[in-house]
C-alpha cells in the first residue's frame, strides 16, 4: 500500500461485539445518543416556550448576489456558533470511535464549508430550473473532488457517510408519527420482503448457474436484497466468503448506486409520479441507505406546481424511510443467521463442525434504529394533546423546525461524504459474471419496485401523510 | 460442535481490525462502515483466505500471544452478551503502528 488509512488508531477500536461497552464504542449507538440528546434538548427547550432555532440556521431563499451577502452577514454568528458546536460535538464522538481529532478537524472543516455552499446553491431562486437538487448536487460535488485530485488520505476522517446519515434518521423519527410507523410499516415490510427475496434469488441462482461459489454468490445477493455494502458485508462474514469476494460486492453495489441515485428521480420526475410512491420506489431499489436519501430528497423537493409532481418532501422522505429503514435495513440479522445456517449445513458440509449463532441476529441488528424509533415514540406522545392547528402554530416552528434543520445539515454531510470518499480508482474489478448476476438481480428489483410502489401500493405511498 | 477447536477470535491468523479491514476492502467506507455493528467483528483469516464471523472455530486454531482470549470469550458468551474485545486485538497491526 502506498498510503496507509491514518484514520483509525489501530488496536484501540473494539474488535468484537463487547457487551455493555457497545454502547460507547460503536457509531450505531452514538448516532442513538446524539440524536436523541438534540430531541431531548428541543423539547425542554419547546416546553419553556423557546428554541434552537438560532443555532439551527440554514440560508434561505435568494435571487441576487447582494440578497445572499446580506443574508450571510447577518446570520454571521448563528453559522459560527453552529459550526463550533458540530465541531466540538462531532470531534469528541469521532475521537471515541478511534479516529484522530488532529485528522478530523480539517476534514470536518472542508464538510462543512461545502456543505455551505451546497445550502447556497440550493436555495438559489433558480435552483430548480437548472436541477441544482442539493443531494444531488453534494454527491457529484464530492465525486468530482475526489476522482479528480488527490485528496489526501487522512482527510477520510471526516467523511462519515454512515455515521451523519444515522444521526440523520434519528432525527428523521422525531418529526415522523409513531401511528404513521404502524399504520405503514407493515406493509413496508410486506412490499420490501417480497422484492428482497426475489431480487436475492434472482442475483443467487443467476450466479450459482454462471458457476459462481455459493458463498460469493450469497454475498452478492445480500448486497442487491438487503442494504447495500453493510449487507454484503455482513453476510460475507456469515458464511465464509473468500477474501477477494467482498470488494467485488463492493464495487458493484457502489456503480448500481450511484446510477440509481441520479437515475431514480430522473425517471420518477418523468413518469410524474407523487412524491410518496417515488420515495418507495427509491427506498425498495436503491441499495444504500445514504444513497437513497440522497434521491428520495431530491425528489421530495421537486414537489410543487413548478414540476406537477403531487405530494410533498416530507411523504417522500416517510415512504424511502419506511421501506428502507423498516422494512429492509432491520433484517440483515435475520438474513445472516438463515445463510450462516444454509452454509454450515449445504456448503460447507466437511468443515469444521461449526454453528450459526442467534446471538449474531442481535450483534448485527442495526442499533440507529433503535434511535429512530424512540425519537418518533418520543415526539408524537410530547405532543398528542395538540390540534393540527397548534400543531402547525406552535409545534413546527418551535420543536420540528429547528430537528428538521439540523437533521438536513446531517444528510448533506452524508451526501458529500459519499463522492469525496468515492475514488472510483481504489475499486476492485468487478467485470464478468458476478457484474451479469448482480444486475440481473438488479433489473428484475427495479421493475418489481416500480410495480409494488405504484400499482399495488401506489395509494398507500402517495396518500402518506407525516 | 467440537469443543476442543479453538474460536477465530483468538486465533493469530484472524485480524478484524479497522486498518486490516480497510485494506483488504476498497471502497468499503463509500455507503458502508467499518464501524457499524452490521459487521459484528467478522474478521479475516489469513491461513485459509476467507472473511468469517470471530466466533467461528477451526482446527488449525493458532492461539494468539495472549491465551486468555479464549477463556474470557466463553466466559462472555456464556454470560449472553458477547466478548470483550480487548482480548482479541491483533498483535501487530498492518500498518505496523
Amino acid at each position: 500500500m502506498s498510503e496507509q488509512n491514518p484514520t483509525i488508531v489501530a488496536g484501540d477500536h473494539p474488535q468484537t461485539p463487547s457487551g455493555w461497552r457497545e454502547l460507547f464504542r460503536k457509531e450505531d449507538w452514538w448516532s442513538v445518543w446524539l440524536g436523541l440528546a438534540v430531541v431531548v434538548i428541543a423539547y425542554v427547550l419547546f416546553v419553556n416556550r423557546q428554541n434552537f432555532g438560532w443555532i439551527a440556521v440554514a440560508p434561505t431563499k435568494w435571487g441576487t448576489f447582494s440578497e445572499l451577502g446580506s443574508q450571510l452577514a447577518t446570520n454571521a454568528g448563528r453559522y459560527i456558533a453552529q459550526f463550533a458546536v458540530f465541531l466540538v460535538v462531532l470531534t469528541g464522538v469521532t475521537s471515541l470511535l478511534g479516529y484522530k481529532p488532529r485528522e478530523f478537524v480539517p476534514s470536518f472543516v472542508l464538510v462543512y464549508v461545502l456543505s455551505g455552499a451546497v445550502f447556497v446553491a440550493g436555495a438559489w431562486s433558480q435552483a430548480q430550473r437548472y436541477n441544482l437538487e442539493p443531494p444531488l448536487l453534494a454527491l457529484f460535488i464530492g465525486l468530482v473532488l475526489s476522482n479528480a485530485f488527490h485528496l489526501p488520505k487522512s482527510l477520510d476522517a471526516g467523511f462519515r457517510v454512515e455515521f451523519y446519515i444515522k444521526l440523520g434518521i434519528v432525527l428523521l423519527g422525531a418529526t415522523l408519527p409513531f401511528t404513521l410507523i404502524l399504520w405503514a410499516g407493515p406493509v413496508a415490510i410486506l412490499q420490501a420482503g417480497i422484492v428482497s427475496v426475489l431480487t436475492f434469488s434472482v442475483i443467487y441462482f443467476t450466479g450459482r448457474k454462471l458457476g459462481l461459489e455459493a458463498p460469493f454468490a450469497a454475498t452478492l445477493g445480500a448486497g442487491g436484497a438487503v442494504c447495500g455494502v453493510s449487507a454484503a458485508i455482513a453476510v460475507a462474514g456469515a458464511v465464509r466468503a473468500r477474501k477477494e469476494h467482498p470488494p467485488i460486492a463492493i464495487t458493484l453495489v457502489v456503480f448500481w448506486a450511484i446510477v440509481f441515485v441520479f437515475a431514480l428521480p430522473l425517471v420518477s420526475r418523468q413518469l410524474h409520479l407523487p412524491a410518496g410512491q417515488g420515495g418507495a420506489w427509491i427506498g425498495t431499489s436503491e441499495f444504500a441507505d445514504a444513497a437513497g436519501l440522497a434521491a428520495a430528497q431530491s425528489y421530495g423537493e421537486l414537489a410543487g406546481p413548478v414540476t406537477g409532481i403531487s405530494g410533498s418532501a416530507s411523504q417522500a422522505l416517510a415512504s424511502y424511510t419506511l421501506i428502507k429503514v423498516i422494512g429492509r435495513d432491520v433484517w440483515i440479522g435475520i438474513w445472516a443467521f438463515v445463510l450462516a445456517a444454509i452454509s454450515v449445513t449445504r456448503w460447507e458440509k466437511d468443515e469444521t463442525g461449526r454453528r450459526p449463532e442467534a446471538k449474531q441476529i442481535w450483534w448485527r441488528f442495526p442499533k440507529f434504529v433503535i434511535g429512530f424509533l424512540a425519537a418518533s415514540l418520543l415526539v408524537t406522545f410530547a405532543v398528542r394533546h395538540f390540534s393540527l392547528a397548534e400543531y402547525n402554530r406552535m409545534v413546527k416552528p418551535g420543536l420540528a423546525g429547528p430537528i428538521t434543520a439540523l437533521r438536513t445539515w446531517a444528510f448533506t454531510f452524508s451526501f458529500l461524504s459519499i463522492g469525496l470518499s468515492t475514488r472510483l480508482r481504489e475499486f476492485a474489478s468487478a467485470k464478468g459474471r458476478p457484474f451479469w448476476a448482480f444486475s440481473a438481480g438488479v433489473i428484475v428489483n427495479v421493475i418489481v419496485g416500480y410495480i409494488l410502489s405504484v400499482w399495488v401500493f401506489g395509494h398507500y405511498w402517495a396518500n402518506l401523510a407525516p | 460442535m467440537r469443543p476442543g477447536l479453538g474460536r477465530c477470535a483468538g486465533c493469530r491468523n484472524f485480524r478484524n481490525d479497522a486498518d486490516s479491514i480497510l485494506l483488504a476492502f476498497p471502497g468499503l467506507s463509500a455507503m458502508g462502515s467499518v464501524g457499524a455493528d452490521v459487521r459484528a467483528g467478522d474478521g479475516l483469516c489469513s491461513l485459509h483466505g476467507v472473511y468469517l464471523s470471530f466466533s467461528d472455530r477451526c482446527a488449525q486454531f493458532s492461539a494468539t500471544a495472549r491465551p486468555e482470549g479464549e477463556a474470557r470469550f466463553e466466559e462472555e458468551l456464556s454470560r449472553g452478551y458477547g466478548f470483550s474485545g480487548a482480548a482479541a486485538q491483533p498483535t501487530v497491526s498492518p500498518s505496523g503502528k
